[in-house]
């Protein structure tokens, strides 16, 4: 189940709000219970079979975090911790990663005998092994306790508001909100805008954004140009709100819930620098990897040449992580190599040059990056690559001028500016009203484009 | 800041979640939409197996927006938002002016349109019948001072000229100077259809007797009754429920012709009249002639001075053969969309005399079914 759908709108969360709160807060053992269950029935409505799955990571994860708990030898908490990984990891990779390295491996003559391997990814689990993952290395380093609670535990690994598209909580950042935490009027305000903007920013941005894309995407050659540059434009607004939407209506919903989770994007389009896009982009995942590989593999603090490796070593599999493509893996390194070349090389020249040449730079090369993010393999990258610095005529025309409203739109909210007048306005009663009066509107007209979506007149349209 | 504040947003967000579940649960089921011309999603039976494989989510999650409670006002709201927001000339029917819904250009596909084309001409050329293709313009093509600023471009001169140029046994002549003439008059297209008028379909009428050296009967002879609340096709497809409806106008000459409606498999229906009143209730009205799509209708008008003429056509002729009726004793009406015998035979059982083909543009870009001209 997504967020931006009927059911979950008008099904799942008054449900889950009424059942919630019809639990008194004094019983917070009963309310993570509940949450627990409604989580499995989100979970379970998209994947009836590898929910199973989901509970065997919440099994194994937490009586690893268990045995950590007990044992005292440093070989045997070792061995522990590196049992548990080699489960989350192996499972994660199973599933994910086994059609493409058969597949890839059926390329050489030699092993072109293997049979095609078709394995379901199961939704969410990169996100939920990350944050399973995050526990037993923290309760192994002694950054946090390990829990008793399996409910607990198990309410935290599916927790639906960030399961199947993150953020990636760790465990130690809502612990203690698992014992005890408490619900205000104030907080699930803030949750409610916080969802309806994010609800908004995927169904009546990202969502639209998606069609220029497609189109330009479709036949790049015959799109040409100016429809190409306009078409990675979109892509770049489509993925932002789409996945920032994700993470603020988790974040939303958390705060509903009396969560308080993490910010996870902080406006990464008016980044001036490539290391600065990655410090405000999919944030949880990037000190997801700087905590659990990058500082353990030495981080920077040794030569240049380990610091480059682990650099690389970050970056590709963060490029993998998004996605079992080679084009992923690409997309990550062009990354890595960009962070490197800023690190060592660019630096005290960026920051001589003026903020609007940074920005530029900057926009440039994420623009670039997401033709490989987006492109079906490394063949399709290439040609939208050749359609975007050769120019082709194409299909542009006035009806681009179509899209300027929406675009405009597109790039203001992509800036703090909202979040600035709203800071500088929200003590004033009146702002509130505002406020209540453009949730519904956000409401009503996310509504409205989703209920759209099944309206499918069989006209004839010839007949 | 004022406590009561802090309750605004939840309260609005919770009462339309909930109002929205409430509703929902609350109304009672319909079956049909009339809007979209098809029954609506029944409540689904779930199974495991179905469960497992996500049909029972797909047919829920349709159950449920085919049911959304107020789901035409919402399904105008996102209409008109996407208006509002300028992408009108990104949608597939544009807001045009003066109340016009019009199609957006439909895609060009010259192979299937010169293909249909050479298949009635070698039907024509084999049969040794005189034969005529009428092709009736897309609105869009015609009503360009309408259309939004950035529409896409038609492809009617095109086929014009490819018509033109790949007809050889089939006459073939331009409609368009007729109607934009008789555009200034009165509409020749529907404003919520993508039909023509009456008063369109007598253009053609006028038109094609001129071409074949006929006398049309004159438009004084006919007496004019209109019907309004016709919201047609373009009106239930676009969303934008808030324009105007449309009118209808049925032209009687006084001809009581005898019309037999014969489907594959079903009793012939036999009527005394072109038109279908009980259509006229409905939103989309264009079914009062000739009662809508069928397989085969025969009209007869024994007082006529042609013999038989068969029309293999789309819905543009449904208004079309009254007129022609005044000229023959017997008009056929064909539909290749349903028609699956053959179509040589069944000339030759009829003692056809007369071949006209009566196609949109728009349809012969899109429909495959000459392939059953045989």
């Amino acid at each position: 189940m997504v967020f931006s759908s009927i059911p979950f709108l008008y099904v799942f969360l008054p449900v889950t709000l009424l059942g919630y709160f019809l639990i008194p807060e004094r019983f917070l053992g009963l309310r993570n219970a509940f949450l627990l269950l409604m989580n499995l029935v989100f979970y379970a409505y998209g994947e009836p079979v590898y929910v199973l799955l989901m509970l065997a990571s919440m099994a194994v994860n937490f009586g690893a975090g268990l045995l950590l708990q007990r044992c005292s030898g440093r070989r045997a908490r070792k061995a522990v911790l590196v049992g548990s990984v080699i489960l989350n990891v192996g499972a994660m990779a199973f599933f994910k990663y086994a059609g493409l390295v058969v597949d890839t491996l059926r390329l050489l003559p030699a092993l072109n005998w293997l049979p095609a391997v078709k394995v379901a990814l199961p939704i969410g689990i990169s996100f939920y092994t990350f944050q399973a993952m995050s526990y037993v290395i923290d309760v192994y380093r002694e950054d946090c306790a390990a829990t008793g609670k399996f409910v607990d535990f198990a309410a935290y690994i599916s927790l639906f508001p960030q399961l199947i598209a993150g953020p990636i909580v760790r465990y130690s950042d809502v612990a203690q909100q698992l014992k005890e935490r408490t619900c205000t009027v104030s907080a699930f305000s803030w949750g409610v805008k916080m969802f309806v903007i994010g609800l908004g920013k995927k169904v009546l941005l990202a969502n639209q954004f998606a069609l220029l894309y497609e189109q330009a995407a479709a036949d790049p050659m015959a799109a040409g140009t100016l429809v190409a540059w306009c078409g990675i434009l979109a892509y770049a607004l489509q993925i932002y709100f789409d996945f920032g939407g994700y993470s603020d209506m988790a974040r939303g919903l958390g705060a509903m819930l009396g969560f308080d989770f993490l910010v996870n994007f902080n406006y990464p389009y008016i980044s001036k620098s490539i290391t600065e896009f990655w410090r405000r982009w999919h944030i949880s995942l990037s000190t997801w990897f700087r905590d659990y590989v990058y500082i353990p593999l030495g981080g920077s603090r040794c030569s240049k040449v380990k610091t480059a490796r682990n650099l690389l070593i970050v970056w590709m599999l963060t490029g993998f992580w998004h996605g079992a493509g080679w084009n992923f893996l690409l997309w990550g390194l062009y990354y890595g190599l960009l962070l490197l070349l800023e690190k060592f090389l660019l630096k005290p020249y960026l920051e001589r040059l003026p903020a609007a040449v940074r920005w530029i730079y900057t926009a440039l090369l994420v623009l670039i990056g997401w033709v490989f993010f987006a492109s079906a393999d490394l063949a399709a990258a290439a040609q939208y690559l050749r359609v975007l610095f050769t120019p082709v005529p194409g299909s542009a025309g006035l009806w681009l001028l179509g899209w300027i409203p929406l675009g405009m739109v597109g790039a203001v909210a992509a800036t703090p500016l909202g979040a600035r007048i709203w800071a500088c306005w929200k003590e004033r009663p009146v702002s509130q009203v505002a406020a209540a009066g453009l949730c519904l509107a956000g409401l009503l007209l996310s509504t409205a484009s989703l209920v759209s979506g099944s309206y499918n007149p069989f006209l004839y349209f010839q007949f | 800041m004022k406590k009561w504040t802090h309750w605004l947003c939840p309260g609005v967000f919770c009462l339309v979640i909930f109002a929205g579940a409430a509703a929902f649960l609350l109304q009672p089921p319909r079956a049909y939409s009339e809007r979209e011309k098809r029954y609506l999603q029944e409540a689904p039976t779930v199974t495991l197996a179905m469960l497992d494989d996500g049909t029972a989510q797909a047919d829920w999650e349709k159950y449920l927006a085919d049911h959304f409670p107020g789901r035409d006002a919402f399904v105008g709201i996102n209409a008109y938002w996407k208006l509002l927001t300028g992408r009108n000339a990104l949608e597939k029917i544009y807001f045009a002016k003066e109340n016009y819904l019009i199609n957006a250009p439909t895609a060009m596909d010259l192979e299937l349109f010169t293909t249909t084309l050479k298949r009635f001409d070698q039907f024509a050329s084999t049969s040794g019948l005189p034969a005529t293709l009428v092709m009736v313009p897309s609105s869009g093509s015609m009503l360009t001072f309408l259309l939004p600023l950035g529409h896409g471009a038609y492809p009617d001169d095109q086929l014009y000229e490819t018509a033109e140029n790949t007809l050889q046994t089939v006459r073939s002549w331009d409609l368009r100077p007729a109607l934009a003439a008789a555009n200034g008059q009165q509409p020749v297209f529907y404003r919520t259809d993508h039909h023509l008028t009456s008063f369109g379909c007598y253009q053609l009428y006028a038109a094609w007797c001129r071409a074949m050296g006929r006398e049309a009967r004159p438009i004084s002879d006919y007496t004019i009754t209109s019907y309004t609340g016709f919201c047609g096709t373009t009106w239930s497809g676009s969303g934008y429920f808030l324009t105007p409806p449309d009118t209808v106008e049925l032209y009687d000459s006084g001809l009581t012709p005898t019309v037999t409606i014969t489907d594959g498999g079903k009793e012939p229906v036999v009527a005394d009249s072109f038109f279908f009143p009980d259509h006229l209730q409905e939103l989309d009205m264009y079914p009062v002639f000739l009662d809508g799509n069928h397989t085969l209708t025969k009209i007869e008008n024994p007082d006529a001075p042609e013999g038989t003429l068969l029309v293999i056509k789309d819905s543009y002729a449904h208004a079309v053969a009254p007129f022609l009726a005044e000229n023959y004793k017997t008009v056929y009406l064909l539909d290749l969309r349903y028609y699956r015998g053959s179509v040589s035979q069944l000339v030759k059982d009829y003692g056809v005399e007369e071949l006209l083909f009566l196609y949109g543009t728009s349809t012969l870009l899109t429909d495959t079914n000459s392939a059953w001209l045989f």
